[in-house]
């Protein structure tokens, strides 16, 4: 037996595991793991203790996939609707480059109506009635920053902290840190909902360097989330687990000269879990059992809102049954497949507004009365905002340098506001309260109970973290 | 490799002696970058030679940046903030040397904050 097998067995036999190198300079966060070696000790998705209490478990991501324009959700903006109509004044164009597609045009106002909610006095606009009813529950960020200006790419910055691919996204961090909940689904889920999808695929919910059993799993709308998860016809329960256990050995055998190999990990490691999520993902997104007013809080069963309400109820159950990220992309509604206005601003936000507005706020709602909200992090979130200049006369351009982002539940601050846009809701007003991805990312992490500074794994030799040389967490924001 | 980083340390105290013939380039802000990613690798893996070593490096960089900007003029953020960054880096150092590698990481993380604001101001120079 060489010196490594003896000391793989030491720690196995000592019942220690991961908990047991975090004794030798290893912790989800401090990792001096190799990619190998993180798969070969132990089961890498065993549940790890934070590194330090978290005040939330889990995160539901809500991507709205094309980037709305927050100046016609939450950034109400009295002199933008003044000036409408009117070039943009040059001193709020200063320090930034305008050459995203088509050019400045005059300032733009939409047909909105406002109104100030709850008793933080948050203004919503009238596309958003149903969740302006829950803005006591949301913690504003109104100073978010970004940089790209292709959906693809601040895409991939949005999930994975960086502007080209192969980063791990967020959720594959957080499952690297602190395991699973459930050993019988997948740690990280994704949901679609139709439509244009994610601009970049799955380098999105890749996990990147980290071992590939960290990667998001992507769910379907649909009765079977998951395809070929069924058993075959004519295979027997008792084949089917003679034939992975047979698997199973050949994989361990094949792994033993090639123990750097993540992917054949993964591999045995997702026979495994389709196995057991064959009874157990189909009951978690199963529906049936919700009653029918819990599916009316969700717009399920209406047109414009079934398929995200859907989705949205399936990452309440989900992270009810110990599902570490559910990553939520928005959908097609109406014909519009996503946020993207580059013209027809009106009849694309009435869309999707319409589309996401009543099952978000449901989520909310059903999450607070199932004693979840206060251990989940619920994220909107978009890739950048739109810009308050319009462009094709009718629409709005991509804007990284102002828009509106929020979170509610986990521990964080309800009914407060971070930040704030210029007067005409272009770019942020301070400097210095500046919220970029990283600092969203540090701030969720720090949540759950994750140092973003000590999240990191060795990769090619260098260490690596969440927030890359990036990142603050937004105090601020915590309750 | 001792008297090159003494060398470096050394010249980036005294950053505005630069050259009246500095240039700077993309290769001078790739190298940053690069430099700032194995600084930050380095604080973690408690690497105090290499991470002492990266600080001085971003140091003279910095200096180069500043001494460009300087001698640019009309460029007051942009030198203001490679002064920042480069007394940050030597922050850094010290607290690599010091091994207070919980407050170098913070450091290192403002440093790079600071080259991104001065990217959001001079991006067209950048």
């Amino acid at each position: 037996m060489d010196s490594n097998n003896n000391r793989r067995n030491f720690l196995k036999t000592a019942g220690a595991g991961l908990g047991g190198l975090a004794m030798g300079g290893f912790l989800p966060g401090v990792g001096f793991l190799s990619a190998a070696e993180a798969t070969t000790y132990a089961d890498p998705l065993a549940p790890k203790p934070p590194q330090f209490p978290a005040k939330a478990k889990a995160v539901i991501w809500l991507h709205m996939n094309g980037a709305p324009s927050t100046l016609d959700l939450y950034d109400h903006k009295p002199d933008l609707i003044k000036l409408s109509g009117q070039e943009i004044p040059a001193s709020f164009l200063k320090g930034i480059k305008t050459s995203t597609q088509g050019g400045v045009g005059k300032l733009l106002a939409t047909n909105r109506t406002w109104k100030q909610y709850g008793e933080s006095g948050a203004w919503f606009s009238d596309l958003l009635p149903n969740l302006a009813k829950q803005s006591d529950k949301l913690a504003f960020i109104k100073s978010s920053v970004t940089v790209g200006a292709t959906h693809n790419i601040s895409i991939l910055k949005l999930n994975t902290g960086d502007v080209v691919p192969g980063r791990p996204a967020l959720g594959a961090w957080i499952t690297y840190a602190l395991g699973s909940g459930n050993p019988d689904l997948p740690a990280y889920v994704v949901l679609s909902s139709g439509g244009r999808g994610l601009e970049g695929g799955s380098v999105n919910y890749s996990s990147g360097f980290l071992p590939a059993v960290y990667q998001g799993t992507p769910f379907r709308l649909g009765a079977s989330p998951i395809l070929n998860l069924d058993r075959p016809e004519l295979m027997t329960a008792a084949q089917q687990r003679d034939n992975l256990n047979l698997l199973k050995k050949l994989n361990e055998h094949r792994n033993s000269r090639y123990p750097e190999d993540t992917e054949l990990q993964a591999r045995s490691q997702s026979y495994e879990l389709a196995y057991q999520m064959e009874s157990t993902a189909p009951e978690a997104v199963d529906l049936t059992k919700e009653s029918e007013a819990t599916k009316a809080l969700y717009g399920i069963g209406e047109k414009e809102t079934n398929d995200y309400g859907t989705n949205l109820l399936r990452a309440r159950r989900l992270v009810e049954r110990g599902v570490r990220f559910v990553h939520v992309v928005s959908g097609e509604v109406n014909g519009v497949r996503d946020w993207d206005a580059h013209n027809d601003i009106e009849k694309n936000h009435a869309a999707q507004a319409k589309g996401v507005d009543k099952p978000i706020a449901g989520l909310l709602a059903d999450l607070e009365a199932h004693g979840l909200l206060e251990s989940t992090l619920v994220v909107w979130t978009s890739e950048f905002g739109r810009t308050s200049y319009g462009q094709s006369g009718t629409g709005r351009d991509h804007n990284p340098w102002g828009y509106t982002q929020w979170i509610a539940g986990g521990g964080i601050k309800a009914g407060y506001t971070h930040g704030a846009t210029d007067e005409v809701g272009l770019q942020i007003a301070d400097k210095d309260t500046a919220v970029d991805t990283y600092d969203l990312h540090a701030t969720i992490l720090n949540q759950l109970g994750l140092d973003h500074l000590k999240v990191t794994f060795i990769n090619k030799g260098r260490s690596e973290r969440p927030t890359v040389v990036f990142g603050k967490v937004i105090k601020e924001l915590i309750a | 490799m001792y008297k090159k980083s003494v060398f470096l340390f050394l010249l980036a105290f005294t950053g505005m002696a630069v050259s009246a013939q500095i240039e700077m380039d993309q290769d001078l802000m790739q190298n940053i970058e690069d430099s700032t990613k194995s600084l930050t690798s380095n604080i973690a893996l408690k690497d105090i030679k290499a991470g002492t070593l990266d600080a001085k490096e971003l140091a003279e960089m910095f200096a180069k940046v500043e001494a460009f900007y300087t001698q640019k003029g009309g460029a007051d953020d942009a030198v203001s903030l490679a002064k920042k960054s480069r007394e940050l880096s030597l922050q850094v150092g010290q607290d690599i040397v010091t091994r207070n590698f919980d407050h170098a990481n913070e450091i290192a993380t403002t440093m790079s904050k600071t080259c991104k604001t001065c990217h959001s101001i001079y991006k067209k120079d950048a």
